[in-house]
């Protein structure tokens, strides 16, 4: 796939600059060489997480790295008139081989750690999802009898295999009450309260773990009132509020949610660290009073 | 010939080398400002480990961290950069190996 080969290009090259930058930083003797390469490097994060679909995240890293600590770092560096003569003298620690090793080593057991996460096919199912497709998602609505769809939808049929690993995904997301508060539910549901969709739907995903196509999925016992159509439905319904919940993600709305609901705390206690960090700083940086005079 | 496709195990090895290069950074260099500069990489490594796990898990737990890691980052960089000032008032240098008195 054409689209494949893009991503991984556009991967490798924003993986190589930034690597190559971020050695510019360690390597260079310049501090105000070091900072610019450094925004260089921030930048190629910026990009990978575009890649990564975190488009309020390369935002945010544009405007905080590239921008607010850049000016910091170059204006402390050029505070400091640190001149060349200076900088040269200084001469690398006695154990610097050492540190060396010791760095390589981190790199190649976390890298270790990482490919032997990916390998191993038990750990694979739960620890490293197979990550859903929205194309899918939105062919299996299709399929389902929805008229229109936001997002494209994938061109090739859907095996009947895939379609109930599809639902399964869709009533699980529906467990969450994040995926829950996105749902109007229409009659029959409406009449059947909270608590009686949610029994629904555990039944229905009992029934789907069950081997057996999506079509021989039977209207439990306990809901005689609902007929087939009605489970069709609800599965819809499921699938609807999973694609666009996937649609949503990486966006400055659904950071936003989860920032002022769920995490609520921490974004205040963030604010509190900002609050005394920006009073630590300006007592920091005061000159005291004896002092007084330039340098 | 079938097309690479880019896993989470791509971006965890990205990171780590970034990681570890930012290690090198802070372990081998005299300059408190590139030691600095050299923590900042690492902290970013970080963030994307965090972002490569929401992407792959669709959750946007990972991102709310980025974001909490980016605020003490910027809070780190102020306040390190402010105390770098301080002692380069006093000492008129930057090399980590003279400035080893607390007190003077």
């Amino acid at each position: 796939m054409l689209t494949d080969w893009i991503y991984a290009m556009a991967f490798f090259l924003t993986a190589a600059a930034t690597v190559a930058s971020a050695l510019m930083v360690v390597l260079h003797r310049n501090p105000v060489i070091n900072a610019l390469y450094m925004v260089l490097s921030f930048f190629g994060v910026a990009v990978l997480y575009v890649l990564l679909e975190s488009h309020f995240l390369a935002a945010l890293q544009v405007l905080l790295y590239a921008g607010a600590v850049l000016v910091l770092f170059l204006i402390i560096v050029m505070l400091m008139r640190l001149d060349q003569e200076q900088l040269m003298k200084v001469k690398p620690k006695p154990g610097k081989a050492l540190a060396v090793a010791l760095a390589l080593g981190v790199i190649l057991i976390l890298i270790g750690v990482a490919h032997s996460l990916s390998q191993s096919s038990s750990r694979k199912a739960h620890f490293l999802i197979q990550r859903e497709q929205p194309e899918q998602l939105a062919a299996f609505l299709l399929e389902l009898g929805e008229k229109r769809v936001e997002g494209p939808a994938r061109r090739e049929p859907l095996s009947e295999a895939e379609k109930v690993q599809l639902a399964k995904q869709a009533l699980t997301a529906l467990g969450k009450a994040e995926t829950q508060a996105r749902v109007d539910w229409p009659e029959p549901f409406r009449g059947l309260g909270p608590e009686k969709i949610e029994t629904l739907r555990k039944t229905l995903l009992a029934g789907l773990n069950r081997p057996g196509t999506l079509a021989q999925l039977s209207v439990p016992p306990q809901f005689k009132e609902l007929s087939r159509a009605d489970i069709a439905a609800f599965i819809r319904i499921a699938a609807r509020a999973r694609l666009a919940q996937l649609e949503e993600f990486g966006t400055t709305a659904a950071v936003g949610r989860e920032l002022f609901s769920r995490y609520l705390l921490p974004f205040e206690a963030a604010s509190i660290l900002l609050l005394a960090a920006i009073v630590g700083v300006l007592l920091l940086a005061r000159r005291s009073p004896g002092e007084g005079g330039s340098r | 010939m079938s097309p690479i496709v880019i896993g989470l195990d791509h971006f965890m090895a990205l990171s780590a080398i970034l990681f570890g290069i930012g290690m090198i950074g802070a372990l081998i260099r005299r300059n408190a400002i590139t030691v600095f500069m050299s923590i900042e990489l690492m902290l970013n490594s970080v963030n994307l480990a965090f972002a490569a796990f929401a992407y792959y898990r669709w959750d946007t737990t990972g991102q709310i961290f980025v974001f909490l890691v980016m605020v003490v980052a910027a809070c780190e960089v102020a306040a390190g950069l402010a105390i770098i000032l301080a002692l380069f008032r006093n000492k008129e240098t930057v090399n980590l190996d003279e400035l080893n008195v607390m007190r003077w």
